[in-house]
């Protein structure tokens, strides 16, 4: 009991477990907003062509509540019965014939079941938000990388010369790997469905899973509340399989070796899971894996029964068999290679072959100079490399699933085309011209209709008629919207006596403007900056080396200008990298008009009170992101300084700078001030 | 013209309390031992030569020049060995060498050159590509050494570089320094007062922040000559004394125990010992009722 509590309750332990929360909460509810905020741009853009797509959702949930779902019941039952007539005609395989009635036999059990409508958007935006099943990982992980360090010191064999140093020792240690993974999985997963009802509201937790379209295949008779319990309970279950399995390679294994094979499976797993589609052959690969298991979804949104030996089985229920047995046989492990025998480690001929290439790496390792020396301890002692690569691919994957919608269609192309720029009187009669021709249009078609009423034309001809003064009507409304906002640009103009042009906003505004999916970039930067460079100076205290470091001659301004340049490229790496792909996203997918138009011709840079066109404007937001990416870091820096370790200064960052703009992005304003988040972003807000 | 380091009137205050007082000496190319109590303020001087952090007053001169005028061009001068054994776990003794050369702004091919010497000096060749953080504290040990004489330093400041090492090694350490003492000056504190008595030309021994001696060791032996004694007798008698005399030295002759103390005068029936005297006993003469000196 004394060993729980010391691995579960120890300040440390609290700690890494609410920092990976919130850095898990601050990324789902980034995603959220992109998510939200896309819709809505959606929305906004298929309203310019006149398509309501809220409505249309609406309709089809309806008619998938009341037409879909039965009918779709009714067709498993249908293709079952079908088949049992054809098998006797035909020779169907006897796996298929028994696979379909035990589908028609399982849905049959949903026979009655009454759907449901509700806030489904957050049930699918815990579903589709994959990160944090690998955020899972880490807590549980840490654990046992501590255990296996404290293993191989003097701690480990005084422990094992102790009465309950063993087996005992090993059994509690198990206990808090399961309790550990059932801690991140209520924190970190509990935290999404939180967030989500906040976010979205009560998504019905008592109504059954099936009411949701997406999980439509479910054949459980399951509530929403009950597929959310069974889920975190899987991933328990898949988290302490694999940390168990971990600890025992690691523990029996030489390091390389043990990380090698722990890698060759986990990363074989994982490929299994991923590559083999649902209705492959070996798909008792795909489901029966801990990958599955942690996913858990899967379970719920997909129907397979696999096939043993031409007889199917229920992949949930075989799943769970595997996994508890594989449990078991992890445990069992544990207990004897770690607890009960005594500590030994294969595969020690890594450790010749590990100190022949060291051998060999030292012959031949170049002298370098201090800039060198700095660059080696930030980029490989404390993994500075590492980290710029999983910023690069978190970053790319993050712009990679944004979605840019913008307003814009045919009348406002045409309208844009033929009018932006400088504003004249000339233009804005041509303009006013054209408004007044849709509205005479409107006239003389409303005419048409009345004539067509009474001369009792067909119906085709009046629906014509009336499509036409819809459309009229539509564009007539976007057109007044243009005009008034060029009028706007040159009442601006006549008040202010500052140049200003009439152009085409969108992609401004997108890139001015704060939005979610920038607030996730600077999220993942602000995560990139925190874990590079707190052990900057950190490093030299835990190792206790300034003294000997400044005792040198290059020891002091010299350390301190190599690490500023290091700081400068790798900032300089990262935002560019991270904003650069979102501007290229933007140019090609909306694209920059009017690139020398002054800034004033956007309605939000106004207030600017000098000339400036907006291609030096990008520029400066640009110059002002590396800036305020600088002052973050100079932040942190200082953190480094005062910090004995890396790993408090990292924590001190997190809550100094993270943790504001996580409860700011969950939605607690008073924390708008401390939002270091958008302080990265240098937009407006909305 | 011989290299010169003078400290005078050197002060440091923390508060309220004076970490070193009017310290003056001056130091020549030689060993010099530091010898005092834990918190006498050894450290403080030696944190103060290498101008790691502001004195309070006094001058350190440099052939005449204050070292913070000289500010860069005197830690070029300088190798330092701190106590804390600060060294990163996860550099390679070799990388570790190369990384301290790039620090005391060498050329690349004399780090190189002089990388291998050291690591030959200190007899870490055959450990030069293995992780520091592998190593014993006496292998720690030796790798600050060699990263100190690293540059050719004219003054060498070490702080217990011989504390962890093996009797072995701690010869072996000790000789290279005395080699390295013959054209620099260098200024060793260590707990192992033997160490001292074989190589140091001179010895400053401080006490509360003061020097209270400075001297050639024979002369600071010739000082002590009758006011170190001996009381003899049965182990009983002896421990019974000892509660007396709390810093005396027990030791077992072959005739029985003898309490060895060092007062001036020496107390009645304590007999003077005029052969054999050590650095031990002018220690205990100079630093008794500190808590523990050398």
């Amino acid at each position: 009991m004394a060993e729980l509590q010391r691995l579960l309750l120890s300040p440390k332990r609290i700690i890494i477990l609410l920092m990976i929360a919130v850095v898990n909460l601050a990324m789902f509810s980034g995603f959220c907003r992109t998510r939200r905020e896309e819709d809505i741009a959606y929305y906004n853009s298929m309203r310019m062509w006149g398509i309501n797509t809220k409505l249309d959702e609406h309709k089809k949930t309806e008619k998938y509540l009341k037409e879909d779902y039965p009918a779709y019941l009714e067709y498993v039952q249908n293709q079952s019965q079908a088949q049992s007539i054809l098998s006797s005609l035909t020779e169907k395989s006897a796996y298929i014939n028994r696979n379909l009635e035990r589908t028609a036999k399982t849905y049959r059990r949903l026979t009655g079941i009454q759907l449901r409508d509700g806030e489904n958007r957050g049930i699918n935006a815990v579903k589709d938000y994959a990160i944090t099943d690998y955020l899972l990982l880490i807590a549980p992980l840490l654990l046992i990388l501590e255990m296996l360090a404290d293993a191989d010191t003097a701690v480990g064999d005084l422990t094992r010369s102790t009465k309950h140093g063993r087996v005992p020792l090993c059994a509690w240690r198990i206990l808090a790997v399961i309790l550990i993974s059932a801690a991140s999985v209520v924190m970190l997963y509990g935290g999404n469905i939180l967030f989500t009802c906040k976010f979205y509201g009560n998504p019905g937790f008592l109504r059954p899973i099936q009411s949701i379209p997406e999980y439509q295949v479910c054949a459980l008779r399951v509530t929403v509340g009950g597929y959310l319990f069974a889920a975190g309970c899987m991933k328990t279950l898949a988290l302490s399989v694999i940390s168990l399995i971990v600890w025992v390679t690691l523990a029996r294994f030489h390091p390389i070796m043990g990380w090698t094979l722990s890698a060759v499976w986990l990363g074989g797993a994982y490929l299994l899971y991923r590559l083999i589609v649902p209705t492959s052959g070996i798909n008792h690969l795909k489901f029966l894996n801990v990958f599955a298991a942690l996913d858990a979804d899967i379970f719920f949104t997909q129907y397979c029964n696999l096939n043993w030996f031409a007889h199917p089985s229920g992949f949930l229920g075989d799943m769970l068999i595997c996994c508890i047995l594989l449990f078991l046989v992890a445990a069992l492990l544990c207990l004897w290679l770690i607890g009960a025998s005594y500590p030994k480690k294969l595969g020690q001929r890594m450790e010749t072959i590990k100190e022949k290439l060291a051998k060999f790496q030292t012959r031949h390792l170049p002298v370098h100079s201090l800039f060198g020396c700095e660059g080696w301890k930030l980029l490989i002692a404390q993994k500075g490399l590492l980290l710029l690569l999983i910023t690069g691919l978190l970053g790319f994957s993050l712009w990679r699933d944004i979605h840019i919608y913008v307003p814009v269609n045919s009348v406002t192309e045409r309208f844009y085309s033929q009018y932006s720029g400088e504003v004249t009187q000339e233009k804005i009669k041509r303009a006013a011209y054209i408004v007044a021709g849709e509205a005479r249009s409107i006239k003389h078609s409303q005419i048409a209709l009345a004539k067509a009423y009474l001369n009792h034309e067909p119906d085709r001809e009046i629906s014509r008629i009336q499509a036409n003064i819809t459309k009229t009507q539509n564009d007539l409304k976007q057109y007044s919207q243009l005009l008034n906002a060029m009028l706007k640009v040159a009442r601006y103009q006549r008040d202010t006596g500052r140049p200003a042009w009439f152009i085409q906003q969108n992609s401004y505004i997108i890139l001015f403007q704060e939005s979610a999916a920038e607030r996730r970039c600077c999220m993942v930067l602000l995560l990139y900056l925190i874990f590079a460079f707190s052990g900057i100076r950190a490093y030299d205290n835990r190792y206790e080396t300034r003294m000997l470091l400044r005792s040198t001659k290059r020891g002091r301004t010299g350390i301190l200008c190599a690490q500023s340049v290091w700081i400068l490229i790798l900032t300089l790496i990262a935002v560019t990298g991270l904003h650069g792909v979102y501007l290229l996203h933007l140019l090609s997918d909306v694209g920059f008009p009017d690139l020398n138009a002054p800034a004033q011709s956007l309605e939000m840079l106004r207030r600017i009170p000098f000339r400036i066109t907006l291609r030096s404007c990008i520029v400066l937001h640009f110059v002002l992101r590396e800036l305020a990416t600088l002052v973050l870091t100079a932040i942190i820096c200082i953190i480094s300084k005062y910090s004995r370790t890396p790993q408090k200064a990292l924590l001190i960052a997190m809550v100094i700078l993270l943790l504001p703009s996580a409860l700011a992005e969950s939605g607690i304003t008073q924390m708008n001030h401390f939002d270091f988040v958008h302080f990265l972003t240098c937009c407006l807000r909305k | 013209m011989v290299n010169k380091l003078e400290i005078r009137y050197l002060s440091k205050q923390y508060g309220d309390f004076w970490a070193l007082s009017d310290v003056s000496f001056t130091l020549e190319p030689g060993v010099t031992g530091l010898l005092g109590a834990n918190g006498a303020g050894k450290s403080t001087l030696m944190k103060l030569m290498t101008d790691h952090m502001p004195r309070t007053k006094g001058e350190i001169l440099w052939n005449g020049k204050d070292i913070l005028k000289m500010g860069r061009k005197w830690r070029e001068l300088v190798g330092y060995t701190p106590q804390l054994q600060g060294v990163y776990d996860d550099f390679t003794a070799k990388r570790f060498l190369y990384y301290m050369g790039a620090l005391k702004g060498m050329k690349k091919k004399e780090i190189r050159e002089e990388t291998d010497k050291m690591l030959e000096a200190v007899n870490l060749t055959h450990a030069a590509h293995k992780k520091i953080g592998t190593f014993s504290g006496g292998m720690r040990q030796r790798v600050l050494l060699a990263s100190s004489m690293l540059g050719k330093p004219q003054v060498l400041i070490l702080d217990e570089p011989t504390a962890g090492l093996d009797p072995e090694e701690r010869i072996r350490i000790r000789n290279d320094i005395a080699e390295l003492a013959r054209d620099r000056i260098v200024l060793l504190a260590t707990h192992v007062v033997s160490d001292i008595a074989c190589i140091a030309k001179q010895v400053l021994l401080i006490r509360g922040g003061k020097v209270i001696a400075f001297d050639t060791p024979q002369n600071l032996l010739a000082n002590a000559e009758g006011k170190i004694g001996e009381f003899s007798g049965t182990y009983d008698e002896i421990r019974a004394l000892q509660e007396q005399y709390p810093n005396g030295e027990i030791a077992q002759h072959r005739d029985g125990f003898v309490l060895r103390i060092a007062d001036d005068p020496l107390p009645d029936g304590c007999k003077p010992v005029f052969e054999n005297l050590t650095l031990e006993d002018v220690c205990h003469l100079y630093l008794k009722g500190d808590r523990q000196y050398g």
